[in-house]
């Protein structure tokens, strides 16, 4: 606990205090800091302490001073969505409640904890030439993708293709403990991935589709053409490109271009939704014949507003336990991914 | 027209010559191939009473439609464009034997080599028939950035003063008849000329994951400078191009301690809704701690049929940002605009009086664009 407020609350001392409530989703370093520039800017003569639960903000004195009723009323409109956001305290009588609030370990992660670290362009592009000249099936992976229904025995649908972030952080500080690559620095080898395909559409059974995750420029690109002319057509009819829905959304010429493409393959395009907050945009985007890739908090939050999208379209990824694939075949959804997936007998397609 | 509907591929596409002309220059900059067969029957000749002809040369194009891969596009006019990506010699040298008495009703062009031609061509048709000249392009396309070049940015970028680089444009605060004042300065930075600065010869276009990472990158610079450039906001409210992450920053962390305390409110984050939907925990987490710095953010480049699925996204944000002025407009006067959303909207590029009107008279308050300008 804050030496301070320790020994103002074993002191009996007067003080204020606000009991500051933050979203867990929002309980990160740059948000704690960014509240406590607020404070210095309002009260500055208040002192702040981190708890497990948010910030108790609380000065010596009597009386409240009209700033910290200013700021009491600006934390509020700020944390809108947490009940009770601020609480008005006292000491010495609420001295157990702020105590046991203030005992609470307070860890709050670094913006690179939470994001994924991002090393700089120099060691990216160190680890491209590494992984490119690395075999692709050492850091690629490959998930399982399943078709399931109540009481079968999950069929292989295809393989999801990804850049192992194990696998690239190790590459790229060897030995040393560091938090994994953040998503955006994982996706600047997506053209890696593109490359490595023709190996892989020669190992899998020809029955078996690949995931491929890529961005709508790389549909128009030589690359993509380079593909077709290594595979032929019935191998780029076995491929899934996966878009994510923020791409489709930067780029809607280029996708529309994309999705001409795609069909002249004879392609159907999976779009990712990345939560359960962009439902809305995914339902307004997606055509009738793609497949959604949704993760398992985003069909959670959804329940049963799925069934609008189609869910035998769905492909619910993220599976960590039974629950979710009973989640998801409760909501009629056929396609399944995650941990879970991996450990069950699949047969062929 | 030639060719009947039931004729031909199942896949169809309307396209006006520019469209063509900038999809067959993104062709180009993205290091790709296509043949192109521009077919023109109006050009037969005694068209349209040449009937046997125009048989001979519906003939001679089935082969071509059968080609793999390929997508038929219809220009206005009755002229078309088929687009395959290569081969096709055989089929092509029907067609040309079955016009060679008629010149200019078809002609073979190869992505990107014939690249200018193909464009001149097009806006030849787009002469004949009035519509929007398409711009040609001159010279070798520009190769594709790299992650090497984005490296090599990373080094300099500190030394680059971007403050100089940006664009103004006035929004301006419209109240009821149609009384104006400026409410917000938009400050954009031309990433493409910036990179094309820094790495002369290339592009960003076909890349956007490296654009991203120039843009996360610039908004880093951006920062830093204003904490040292407050005046840019003395004279009014601006706004910023932003991305979320930078939000969670040193750089921004350095301005929010910087800023005084009347410019609270007047330093305005503009983030794009696609970075917002590629991580919303982060752009809601990006967007309290703009708002703890009472630094308003706007979502923008938000498409008018994406207005009413933005959900928690628009709870996030002060403003919301639409770039189709006309069909705002439209979809304003059929209700299909959230009430709540309406005086949150920021309208750019309003064009025409009557768009300005409507907008104004719906609630949209904040216009930009030439008609904002000169009303």
């Amino acid at each position: 606990m804050d030496l301070a407020l320790r020994q103002a609350i074993e002191r009996g001392e007067a003080a204020w205090a606000l009991a500051v409530s933050v979203p867990p989703a929002s309980r990160f370093a740059p948000v704690r800091e960014s509240l406590t520039r607020l404070v210095e800017r309002t009260v500055p003569e208040a002192r702040v302490v981190a708890t497990g639960s948010g910030l108790i903000v609380w000065h010596r004195g009597e009386g409240e001073p009209a700033a910290a009723c200013r700021l009491a009323a600006r934390l509020v409109e700020l944390l809108p969505e947490a009940p009770h956001a601020v609480r008005r305290c006292r000491l010495p009588d609420d001295a157990k409640a702020l105590a046991a609030l203030a005992e609470t370990p307070s860890d709050w992660p670094a913006a690179e904890a939470w994001l994924g670290a991002d090393p700089g362009g120099e060691a990216l592009l160190s680890l491209w030439r590494t992984l490119a000249s690395l075999p692709a099936e050492t850091w690629i992976r490959r998930s399982p993708v399943v078709s399931l229904r109540p009481r079968t025995t999950a069929r292989l649908f295809g393989r999801r293709l990804s850049a192992d972030p194990a696998v690239a952080a190790k590459a790229i500080r060897a030995g040393a403990q560091a938090p994994p690559l953040s998503a955006e620095a994982l996706r600047l080898f997506e053209p890696l991935l593109l490359a490595a395909l023709p190996s892989f559409i020669a190992a899998e059974p020809p029955e078996t589709r690949l995931i491929l995750p890529l961005v709508p420029e790389t549909a128009l690109g030589g690359g993509y053409d380079r593909l077709e002319q290594a595979i032929g057509h019935d191998g780029m009819a076995r491929i899934v490109p996966a878009i994510a829905l923020a791409d489709a959304i930067a780029a809607p010429r280029t996708m529309a271009a994309a999705r001409t493409r795609f069909a002249a393959d004879g392609q159907r395009l999976l779009l990712a939704c990345p939560d359960g907050s962009c439902l809305g945009l995914l339902a307004s985007l997606a055509a009738a014949e793609d497949l959604l890739l949704l993760p398992v908090s985003a069909a959670r939050a959804a329940g049963a507003s799925v069934s609008a999208l189609g869910p035998q379209r769905i492909l619910l990824c993220e599976c960590r336990g039974e629950g979710d694939i009973a989640l998801g075949l409760g909501l009629g959804i056929g396609l399944f991914e995650g941990r879970l997936v991996e450990t069950l007998p699949v047969e062929a397609a | 027209m030639l060719l009947p509907p039931t004729f031909g591929p199942a896949l169809r596409h309307p396209i006006l010559p520019a469209e063509a002309a900038r999809f067959f220059a993104a062709v180009a900059e993205n290091g790709a191939r296509r043949r192109v067969l521009l077919l023109r029957p109006s050009k037969l000749p005694g068209w349209p009473d040449c009937a046997a002809e125009a048989a001979r040369l519906r003939e001679a194009i089935e082969p071509v439609i059968a080609l793999p891969g390929l997508v038929w596009n219809e220009l206005p006019d009755g002229d078309h464009l088929a687009i395959w990506r290569r081969g096709g010699d055989a089929e092509v040298a029907r067609v040309e034997a079955a016009t060679v008495h008629a010149p200019g009703v078809a002609a073979v062009f190869d992505v990107p080599a014939d690249l200018v031609p193909l464009q001149l061509a097009l806006a030849v048709i787009a002469a004949e028939h009035g519509h929007a000249a398409p711009s040609v392009a001159t010279g070798p396309p520009p190769a594709p950035a790299t992650l090497a070049d984005i490296a090599a940015i990373e080094r300099v970028i500190g030394q680059v003063e971007l403050v100089d680089r940006l664009v103004a444009r006035d929004v301006w605060r419209f109240e009821a008849g149609l009384a104006k004042s400026r409410a917000i300065r938009r400050l954009t930075l031309d990433l493409q000329a910036l990179f094309e600065t820094l790495v002369p010869g290339r592009t960003l276009a076909p890349e956007p994951l490296l654009r991203a990472r120039l843009s996360r990158l610039a908004s880093r610079r951006l920062l830093a400078q204003l904490c040292t450039r407050h005046e840019l906001a003395s004279a009014g409210a601006i706004m910023v191009p932003m991305d979320a992450q930078t939000i969670l920053m040193p750089e921004f962390a350095r301005l929010d301690r910087a800023l005084p305390a009347p410019l609270r409110g007047r330093v305005v984050l503009d983030i794009p809704l696609a970075q917002a939907v590629a991580s919303p925990p982060l752009f809601t987490a990006a967007a309290r701690i703009a708002a703890a710095a009472e630094m308003p953010v706007c979502l923008s480049r938000v498409r008018v049929r994406d207005l009413a699925a933005l959900g928690a996204l628009a709870q996030a944000a002060t403003w919301i940002g639409v770039g189709e002025a006309k069909a705002l407009a439209e979809a304003v006067g059929q209700g299909g605009v959230p009430a709540a959303l309406l005086p949150r909207l920021v309208a750019f590029g309003v064009g025409e009086p009557e768009t300005l009107e409507a907008l104004a008279q719906a609630g949209v308050v904040m216009l930009s664009g030439p008609a904002a300008e000169a009303a």
